[in-house]
């Protein structure tokens, strides 16, 4: 076998690996974004709705957990830049949390997180003014409409 | 002179041969390896905002809710079978999923339980449909669930049964 023919062989196995390289680049490039949105999306999608559920039918104690978790969830995603109407979500979250601590007695935590809650539409809304009950309310329906329909 | 003519047309050949074999093979090893390095670089680079072991964690509750999200596409058919497989995939997939996730696949595990009791009722197996009932009030009681009553399974089934496919059609 001549020189020639060894470099021919090495050169159409780097060609190859070269080509390669650069596809596989760009679809890597392709599918860590897809997975990203898509993990994004069912993670804050599947904690909502099972804080929704747990708030709805556990005791206080199961449900603040699940309300926790889910708001440890989206400020996770909100400090990693990933965007998404996290604030929405989050005002949400802050609200349900605030009826579950205002049902189990703790006027304090729940004044606290109806306040965190506030903040967070704030962003969102910044000249929209509701009541603590109007709040509730809206929370309330969104749920109960989430929660029958089983979304 | 024939001899050696010869040795040089069956290397040429040979080396043809090596060419065209190595070409697609060198292209598949460069792409998987591009592909997988692209990969966890972008995955690093998107996270890079978070300190180490925060993205770690979002890394894994996100590859959590990605297989768990996975397991409703077994759910397509409203069917007995389709919500016994989705129980036996929820169940595969609790030991290897991030804990703080456990107590969702868990509800879900009692949801489908609550609608196979329903399907077993109207399949005429009281008995099988007695034992779904137990699981699901056991999984949801252990939930916390104040009301584990046969109504609540009943809305549980309803829901569950009427939902699927608007589930699946917003995805």
């Amino acid at each position: 076998m001549t020189r020639a023919m060894v470099l021919c062989i090495m050169a159409s196995a780097l060609i190859g690996l070269g080509v390669g390289a650069v596809s596989g680049r760009n679809d890597g490039i392709l599918f860590s974004r897809s997975f990203d949105d898509l993990s994004t999306l069912f993670l804050s999608d599947i904690t909502e709705n099972f804080a929704v559920r747990q708030s709805r039918h556990a005791d206080s104690a199961h449900a603040r957990e699940a309300v926790l978790l889910q708001i440890k969830v989206l400020q996770l995603l909100e400090r990693s830049h990933q965007e998404l109407a996290n604030e929405e979500r989050l005002g949400a979250a802050y609200v349900r949390l605030s009826m579950i601590e205002g049902s189990a007695g703790n006027e304090v935590a729940g004044r606290a997180a109806l306040q965190q809650a506030r903040s967070y539409f704030k962003r969102l809304h910044p000249n929209r003014e509701e009541t603590d009950d109007q709040l509730k309310d809206d929370v309330r329906r969104m749920d109960d409409f989430r929660d029958r329909s089983g979304l | 002179m024939a001899n050696e003519w010869a040795r040089v047309r069956v290397s040429f050949v040979l080396s043809f041969l090596a060419c065209l074999a190595l070409l697609p093979a060198g292209a598949y090893v460069g792409y998987l390896a591009a592909t997988r390095i692209a990969f966890r670089y972008e995955q690093w680079k998107s996270l890079g905002a978070l300190p180490r072991q925060d993205a770690q964690q979002l890394r894994r509750l996100g590859e959590t809710a990605y297989a768990l999200n996975a397991s409703y596409v077994v759910l397509l058919s409203k069917t007995k079978a389709s919500f016994e497989r989705n129980i036996s995939v929820l169940q595969q997939l609790r030991p290897k999923a991030v804990p703080e996730l456990w107590p969702i696949i868990d509800l879900q595990v009692a949801e489908d339980h609550a609608t196979l009791a329903r399907l077993e009722q109207e399949a005429n197996g009281p008995v099988q449909a007695a034992d779904h009932r137990r699981i699901a009030q056991d999984m949801l009681g252990s939930l916390g669930w104040q009301d584990v009553s046969d109504t609540v399974l009943e809305e549980i089934a309803d829901n569950q049964l009427r939902s699927r496919l608007a589930k699946e059609s917003r995805k």
